[in-house]
């Protein structure tokens, strides 16, 4: 449905978007996760054709977003991040503009901006002015804007900002039913928004993919094997890290924050081994937990931020540099 | 052209739900009504000339202060609220051409300013009532209404493309008349200041008051109507460049 290739946007020679290529198939729902400023709008704004690439290009449901813009358009539901709508009209007077700007003829566009109003839980305010509605009803128009022509794809530019926690929930559901027939991409840097509707996500930091993979991919990042978080005490750490190693079941073992960090190939037989070592030789079993990264930690991780380097930052602006030292 | 049309419509329709486009009405009504008052009570003086063409000083006042000040209210928010409002990336992730929001947009404009030339021809029709039963020549009175739309439209492709260049409404509507202003300035260029005759002849087709001389005269010449055409087409091609230009600042 989606394949970019090598696509570059530069502004004044800074590269804001930098050979990015991923392809998304019929059907699939992919969050596009990066910090501010990563680029994720910039690339959107290629994608919808409203800032042509410095190169490379993108094919849109079978048409060039270079060469054939009009027909990309015509395939697409857009919501950009900001909600733009012309405040000065009415909520059906607006959907039946643009309705008709995408091409559906007047009584289409009566039967879909009936349906698109219920899908995104406007009926109620069909008849009031754009611009005396609250920043919920606006996202909400916004997104029946998006659907109006029922495009195949739909680029959505951070859908939930500004929503308080129900509407959050109501565009969520939103999104995943959409996304049983479409193919929705999701533009974010709000991490539960992309564990609640996508399966797959695509990581996107200064410009360059990051990261791109199915969620459970990314959270056991790219190693092989569960991971377990082992903790206790009685012996020396060495000694225990070599007895988790030489436990059958075990792919690596390291150290980690306070404890240890296992990948195993099956957590369930992996626990036990691990209980039955520690009760063995008598040492004490404080902590046996894991089974996923969080999505969180992979994002970091992949955008080059570190926890530790971040947190003495901090500690500096607070106490001063006299205070440093560990 | 279908797309031409819806885009037209909201924005014919917009004007009339800003309170800019009153302000704008009221404000020609009253500058032209006094510029005719003015008119009638010169007329009215029997130590006048006679005149041939009584509504011709009416034309020339109104293009002069009228439209300078008229012409940038109207074409200020084309463009420029959509880029400051963002709407433009709606409008241009549409499946519409660049040249289709732009000619639109000055299409709009265009319709407004008829609408509010409209009712001016009371004037005409008063004059024709009141100068019984002597009866003005309509002819020159209709070229002149012809010479006010096609300069009008030339002006206004002005403010279009001023509206393009910038989010700030108010740096679109001072510009604009600023540009219109110096244009004015042109007939006084070759009128008082400039003695050459080759740059007289060069800035000819810039005067629109020496233009207009020809309209308000009942003289219709089409190297004036193919230069307004021509300059109004160049303009409005601008603000397409323009507009391709300006959407990453958006």
């Amino acid at each position: 449905m989606i394949r970019v290739t090598e696509l570059t946007r530069r502004f004044s020679g800074v590269a804001a978007v930098d050979s990015v290529s991923f392809s998304v198939g019929k059907g699939e729902v992919v969050g596009f996760l990066g910090p501010n400023g990563a680029g994720k709008t910039t690339t959107l704004r290629m994608l919808t054709c409203f800032l042509p690439p410095t190169s490379g290009t993108a094919v849109i449901a079978g048409s060039d977003i270079v060469s054939d813009p009009l027909a990309v358009r015509r395939n697409i539901g857009y919501l950009p991040e900001s909600v733009p709508l012309y405040t000065d009209m009415r909520v059906s007077e607006y959907l039946g503009f643009r309705a008709r700007l995408k091409g559906l003829s007047s009584r289409a566009a009566r039967d879909r901006i009936g349906r698109v109003c219920e899908q995104c839980g406007i009926l109620s305010v069909r008849d009031r002015i754009v611009g005396h509605l609250s920043k919920g009803f606006r996202q909400r128009v916004g997104m029946a804007d998006a659907l109006v022509s029922d495009p195949p794809i739909l680029f959505l530019d951070e859908p939930t900002s500004g929503l308080d926690p129900n509407q959050i929930r109501d565009v969520r559901d939103l999104i995943s039913e959409l996304g049983k027939e479409k193919t929705v991409v999701i533009s974010t840097h709000i991490l539960p928004e992309v564990e609640a509707t996508c399966r797959r996500a695509i990581i996107i930091d200064k410009g360059r993919i990051a990261a791109d993979g199915s969620l459970d991919d990314l959270r056991s990042g790219g190693a092989k094997g569960r991971r377990l978080v082992v903790r206790g005490k009685g012996a020396p750490a060495d000694e225990i890290l070599a007895g988790l190693k030489s436990l059958e079941g075990v792919l690596s073992a390291d150290r980690a924050e306070g404890g240890f960090e296992i990948r195993t190939e099956r957590s369930g037989e992996a626990r036990e081994a691990v209980f039955k070592l520690f009760s063995g030789r008598g040492w004490v079993l404080t902590e046996l937990s894991g089974g996923r990264n969080r999505l969180e930690e992979v994002f970091w991780r992949v955008t080059g931020f570190e926890i530790g380097k971040s947190a003495r930052r901090r500690g500096d602006r607070a106490a001063g540099p006299g205070e440093e030292g560990e | 052209m279908r797309n031409l049309f819806f885009l037209f419509q909201r924005e014919f329709a917009a004007y009339f739900k800003s309170t800019m486009a009153y302000v704008v009405m009221f404000f020609l009504f009253a500058v032209t009504g006094l510029i005719f008052w003015i008119r009638i009570s010169s007329l009215n003086n029997p130590q006048a000339p006679p005149t041939e063409y009584p509504m011709h000083f009416w034309f020339v006042w109104t293009l002069m202060f009228g439209l300078t000040f008229i012409i940038p209210a109207i074409t200020m928010r084309l463009l420029a609220e959509e880029m400051k409002s963002g709407t433009i990336e709606l409008l241009a992730t549409a499946p519409v051409r660049d040249c289709e929001i732009i000619l639109s947009k000055f299409l709009a404009a265009f319709a407004f300013y008829c609408v509010l030339l409209a009712p001016t021809f009371i004037y005409v029709l008063l004059l024709r009532e009141n100068a019984k039963p002597v009866r003005p020549d309509m002819g020159p009175i209709l070229s002149g209404y012809m010479g006010l739309l096609f300069i009008g439209g030339f002006f206004l492709s002005i403010g279009t493309l001023t509206s393009a260049s910038t989010r700030d409404q108010m740096v679109a509507y001072i510009s604009a008349a600023m540009a219109i202003i110096l244009l004015q300035m042109v007939f006084f260029l070759r009128n008082f200041i400039i003695e050459s005759e080759g740059w007289k002849k060069i800035l000819r087709p810039f005067d629109f008051f020496d233009n207009f001389q020809n309209f308000g005269r009942g003289v219709i010449d089409t190297r004036h109507i193919v230069f307004y055409i021509a300059m109004t087409a160049l303009l409005l091609f601008l603000s397409v460049r323009m507009l391709k230009w300006r959407k990453w600042r958006v």
